[in-house]
């Protein structure tokens, strides 16, 4: 034992050591590394460094098993087994590290991962293990050991050797397989039926079993049938005899497959009947099948997708401070997705907008290869600007300035799929400078001076092209107008109101009657600026332009309040949630409408409704009109009684009216009711108005009880 | 042997002990280099995954959800039973029913009668699918669309099931749909809030929306939606008031900024700064809002499309107009929510006017975006929360009848960005009933949309409370069967 010797195996035990504890590190948090450039392409020599493990692990393994007699080799072999070892356990260390930080790179997901680096953690803990216990004093361990180094390795290898080359790579030529075919070069027969034949038949109906007399394995012999006849009549499978032995029941002794072999499966089954459907043919190639054909559908289910669309760009991305930089408020440049190097620009408020803002893209026009221009006020000239982003795939223009005349620019985009010019001016003529543009496959042209034959002619000459027309009202469709409307629709008004109608619809007319009778399009007045209404009336109105049916009418009773009292005060409050603004929602010229919950009625059930009325000075009365509610399903009566009190001071009141509302009935509808109380002209300057509610007839669910009451508005004349 | 062993023994002493030890510890020093939080938490890359950029190449960049509150049937819609009218008011067969559960309004109910629809169904579009007869417009563009009939959800009240489809949970209080939306992917268009909502009411029997259905939950609160309200006012508050202009406004806004910076500096409450930047947006929507919600340039064969309805603000018409304008200008995340599918009595009635209300103008949603270029990176979602039961609710006559809550199936459709149209997706049995076929759950159906929008929805995650939260909290799969 040399000096040199023990301290080079020492430096190298301990070394060992280390890389233990840091790919133990790295195995178990591995997964929150972040690896630096230069490390991935240590990582990525993983598959080199590991021979070296192999070889040396196998080896020194075996060593430990030889017996030498002679003493001076013995001494030698366990020099060099000890070296052996060491080398091997050093050198599983550093693979095991390289594979961790390969591992972190993208892509290795599946199962075999897993297992490889456990596996690869127990080759290293074993190769420590062996060397540092090598030379026990108990011979078994180290042999024990060794014969367990040598199996974790070779499973260890395994699962890398699935990872790298495919699962069942090594058995992969003596095991039968099916070829994955995409879906357009597919044949029906050799890709779809013949597997499963193979499969499910072929074990017993081959050239050298045939039983019953069939063979399956050549398309002859499958026309040729067997000893029960032939097996099919091509484009009749319901008298066909596999129909038939496959359909018969599983325990008949003449189903097939027999009992206790494989079955097929729905789609198997209904494969072949499609197959035998369609003409039993042999050279028949999926891609020739109508879009929906069922066997092409089954077929498209079976076979592997077609090549994935998703493009592919060659360039590299720009720099993500550039990029930023070309964000403001107006234009937004981002990638299309994290790390992706493709760039998108957006611009927003037209105001906003100059070509100055395009150009400033420049600096990153091998990876812009999106531009949305909508709106933008793009002009004609510009179109050379846009021309210098050769990498562009989509553009959109609709609704921008540009008039088409330089439209044939744009074929100078090599890439250019998408444009969009609805909203443009542009021309069939200046369309048609586009059938040089290499790769577009669509334009939208909506809303442009194309007509409907011109988009024909558009689509004849650009071929390869989707010419997109967009909605165009040709076919004539007429339809209804919508109802006008009453910006300034308070219903009670005082002396008189300009009453206004609206219609959003630009040239349409309204047309009104406001003797109550049915409004028509053609006799009927129209409406301008605004209306002078003094009484009550019943105002009806109809929305009618050229071209479109005339509107539903709509119908407005526009009621009048003569005196406007000081203030009304509630003797007694509101109850429950319907308090809407107090004593003021009698006088506030809002009608309630049917929704008993907006705000605008006032509720009472427990106690009577008693409110004092103000007026400045007496004046004239000969009515008071209350608004009242009835909506039986939901508790609201008419009042059971009202009472209307009136004079000059409050000590001199005395009852003008007394009134008892009609009895609410089962199926009354839920209607807005205005009770007149009209008594002979009175000076009043105060009075008293008290109502009480109902009590809840016997016919209805909460018999007994208190009804409510609910009023929105008072009306004196 | 013995000393053998003692030796073997001796070969750890303090002297290796130490040198091992300072080896280990540097060993885990060397590799904690590469793992910055190895030693708990650190500073950067906490969160997996960063927020405002999609994971890989989306197919949408934009959606616009036509919720149809209430739930409307699918049995006069998309799914269509003709085996329903042949046992008209026969009674529903327990192996259908397997005794899952029913709602609290019909359990009491002594007998379950089948009932068929009251509307016509045809078949229409390359994929032949059957459409009622009260959605013409919407048979027109079965081509463009991808209806799936095979929904199916877990609550089975109104509340629960419409917070379960817009966050991902039966109760209030996660972020919702739009929120993650312009978490995971931010926002485009730095005018504009990137969700933004839209509401309508028809006249069927309805069911309220509540704001908390476009809330941020625990996001941070720029990612709440903001309500477009129908009035001259779309956006509260948005106007300068009275006797402020425009460089008055500036002015202060640049003065509060500068507070608030300063209170940031002072207390580093990130809310300070989403606040600066708030005010900041306001600022500039102030303009391009105004542009947006104008009706009145729009042209005659826009109206035709849509129908007049849509110059009237606050109908279904209008807000897909408005929508579409969003969406236009890089919104995000367009919610609408039409009220009023809630149909337990008068069904015939009610839906025919539901089916007005949203028919024509859903269908020329998708015909604009298409002609304008822009379905290819819109995404179109058209549905309620549950569908309706094959049986009767209350009482049933020759053209009368009402439906109850059914959770276990019904039809949606969706357009545009991705989605692979003019399908029809996933069966249900012959009674309308239970999924045959390509059942599709509302974590699924998160995950599919989330992955059209190049989100992956586990990656997509936010950290709350100690968990990390999803829209799809911890289930959902990718529906490959929907995508182009």
């Amino acid at each position: 034992m040399t000096w040199n010797r023990i301290r080079w195996q020492h430096i190298g035990s301990q070394l060992l050591f280390a890389a233990n504890i840091f790919a133990l590190v790295l195995f178990i948090a591995g997964s929150k590394a972040i690896v630096p450039a230069w490390l991935q392409v240590v990582g990525r020599m993983h598959p080199l460094a590991l021979h070296f493990p192999i070889v040396l692990l196998l080896l020194g393994s075996l060593l430990l098993f030889v017996q030498l007699r002679e003493p001076e080799a013995s001494r030698w072999k366990t020099q060099f087994t000890s070296w052996l070892l060491l080398a091997g356990a050093l050198s599983t260390a550093v693979t095991v590290i390289m594979g961790l930080l390969l591992a972190r790179e993208e892509g290795y997901t599946d199962g075999n991962i897993q297992w490889h680096k456990w596996g690869g953690m127990a080759v290293l803990w074993a190769a420590s293990s062996l060397y540092w216990l090598r030379s026990y004093p108990k011979p078994w361990l180290p042999k024990t050991g060794a014969l367990a180094t040598a199996a974790l390795l070779l499973a260890t290898g395994h699962f890398g050797a699935n990872i790298t080359h495919g699962n069942n790579f090594v058995l992969a030529p003596v095991t039968p397989h099916n070829t994955a075919v995409p879906l357009e070069k597919a044949l029906v027969y050799e890709h779809l039926v013949k597997p499963v034949l193979e499969e499910k038949c072929m074990n017993c109906h081959n050239a050298g079993k045939a039983k019953g007399g069939l063979s399956m394995e050549l398309p002859q012999q499958l026309l040729a049938g067997g000893k029960s006849g032939k097996l099919f009549i091509p484009g009749n499978p319901a008298i066909s005899l596999m129909m038939e032995r496959l359909h018969l029941p599983a325990e008949d002794k003449k189903h097939m497959p027999p009992a206790g072999k494989p079955q097929l499966t729905e789609e198997e089954v209904a494969l072949l009947y499609y197959w035998i459907k369609g003409g039993a043919d042999f050279k028949t190639q999926v891609a020739s099948l109508p879009a929906r054909d069922s066997l092409r559908l089954l077929a498209a289910a079976r076979l592997q997708p077609a090549a994935s669309k998703e493009p592919v760009y060659d360039f590299s991305p720009a720099d993500d401070k550039l990029v930023r930089q070309l964000n403001n408020n107006y234009r937004v440049v981002y990638p299309i997705a994290l790390h992706a190097a493709p760039l998108v620009a957006n611009w927003y408020n037209k105001d906003k907008f100059n070509i100055t803002s395009v150009r400033e893209l420049l600096p990153v026009k091998e990876q812009l290869i999106e531009m949305h221009l909508q709106k933008m006020p793009v002009q004609d000239a510009d179109l050379v600007v846009l021309s210098q982003f050769k990498q562009l795939r989509v553009l959109n223009l609709s609704f921008s300035n540009i008039t088409g005349q330089t439209l044939a620019t744009l074929t100078k985009l090599p890439h250019l799929q998408s444009l969009s010019l609805s909203g443009t001016p542009v021309t069939l003529q200046q369309l048609t400078s586009l059938k040089s543009a290499p790769a577009l496959q669509e334009v939208y042209v909506w809303n442009t001076s194309l007509s409907h034959a011109d988009v024909k002619q558009a689509q004849k000459m650009l071929r390869q092209v989707t010419v997109v027309e967009g909605f165009t009202n040709d076919k004539g469709e007429q339809l209804k107008l919508n109802q006008p409307t009453l910006p300034n629709a308070a219903s009670v008004f005082r002396n008189s109101i300009q009453l206004k109608l609206q219609h959003p619809v630009k040239g349409v007319e309204i047309r009104y009657t406001i003797d109550g009778s049915a409004p028509d399009s053609l006799h009927s007045p129209v409406f301008k600026d605004s209306l002078l209404i003094t009484g009550n009336t019943t105002v009806r109105a109809i929305a009618c332009k050229q071209g479109w049916y005339a509107s539903d009418p709509i119908q407005l009773q526009l009621v009048k309040t003569t005196y406007a009292p000081d203030s009304i005060t509630l003797v007694t409050q509101p109850e429950g949630a319907y308090f809407a603004s107090g004593g003021s929602t009698l006088t506030d010229g809002q009608k309630g409408g049917m929704d008993y919950k907006n705000g605008k009625w006032l509720g009472y059930t427990k106690n009577a409704l008693e409110a004092i009325v103000w007026f400045p000075q007496p004046v004239p009365l000969k009515s008071v009109t209350i608004g009242s509610l009835r909506n039986v399903g939901s508790f609201i009566f008419l009042p059971q009684q009202i009472e209307v009190w009136g004079g000059t001071s409050p000590q001199q009141l005395k009852l003008l009216k007394k009134i008892i509302p009609p009895a609410g009935k089962k199926d009354d509808p839920v209607t807005v009711m205005d009770i007149d109380c009209a008594f002979p002209v009175t000076q009043v300057s105060y009075m008293k108005i008290i109502m009480t509610p109902a009590i809840l007839p016997s016919w209805h669910p909460g018999k007994g009880k208190h009804a409510w009451l609910f009023t929105d508005e008072l009306l004196f004349n | 042997m013995k000393n053998e062993f003692i030796e073997h023994h001796l070969n750890m002493n303090r002297r290796k002990f130490l040198s091992r030890l300072s080896l280990g510890i540097g060993s885990v020093a060397l590799g904690s280099l590469l793992i910055p939080d190895l030693f708990g938490k650190s500073s950067i890359n906490e969160a997996p995954f960063i927020p405002g950029m999609p994971h890989f190449a989306p197919k949408a960049k934009r959606i616009i959800y036509l919720f149809q509150n209430g739930a409307p049937s699918q049995l006069e819609s998309f799914d269509y039973k003709p085996k329903l009218r042949e046992m008209m008011g026969q009674e529903l067969p327990p192996s259908i029913r397997m005794g899952q559960r029913l709602t609290g309004m019909t359990a009491g109910q002594s007998s379950f009668p089948l009932v068929g629809s009251h509307y016509d169904f045809k078949q229409y579009g390359e994929a032949r699918a059957w459409v009622s007869d009260l959605f013409p417009h919407t048979a027109q563009i079965v081509d463009d669309i991808c209806i799936v009939r095979s929904m199916f959800t877990e609550a089975i009240n109104h509340d629960p099931a419409l917070t379960f489809f817009q966050t991902g949970a039966q109760q209030g209080n996660r972020a919702s749909f739009g929120s993650w939306m312009s978490y995971g992917l931010g926002s485009e268009n730095k005018n504009l809030p990137a969700f933004c909502v839209l509401l309508s009411r028809g006249k069927g029997n309805g069911q309220g929306v509540y704001s908390k259905l476009w809330s941020n939950g625990f996001l941070d609160s720029i990612h709440q939606g903001v309500q477009f309200s129908s009035g001259d006012n779309p956006v509260l508050y948005l106007n300068n008031p009275e006797g402020i202009d425009m460089a008055n406004r500036r002015q202060m806004l640049d003065q509060l900024a500068s507070l608030n910076d300063q209170s940031y500096k002072d207390f580093g409450d990130p809310e300070i700064s989403t606040k600066i930047q708030q005010y900041e947006m306001a600022y500039r929507m102030q303009t391009a809002v105004p542009e947006l919600t104008d009706l009145s340039k729009e042209s005659d064969d826009i109206i035709k499309l849509y129908g007049p309805e849509c110059l009237v603000p606050g109908t279904f018409a209008a807000n897909c107009l408005l929508a579409r304008k969003l969406s236009e200008s890089g919104v995000r995340f367009v919610q609408l929510y039409h009220q009023g599918w809630d149909q337990h009595g008068n069904l015939p009635n009610e839906m025919a006017g539901q089916a007005k209300d949203v028919d024509r103008a859903s269908a020329a949603l998708i015909t604009d975006l298409k002609q304008r270029g822009l379905l290819d990176e819109t995404l179109v979602i058209w549905g309620g929360e549950f569908g309706r039961t094959n049986y009767c609710q209350g009482k049933m006559t020759a053209d009368n009848y009402g439906r109850d809550h059914h959770p276990r199936c019904f039809s949606i459709w969706m357009a545009g960005g991705g989605v692979k149209p003019g399908i029809v997706y996933g069966e249900t049995d012959e009674f309308g009933y239970n999924i045959v076929k390509d059942p599709v759950h509302v974590h699924d159906f998160h995950a599919t949309v989330l992955h059209l929008m190049g989100l992956d929805h586990e990656k997509l995650t936010f950290k709350h409370q100690g968990r990390r939260y999803r829209l799809t909290d911890v289930a959902g799969k990718v529906i490959p069967g929907l995508m182009a």
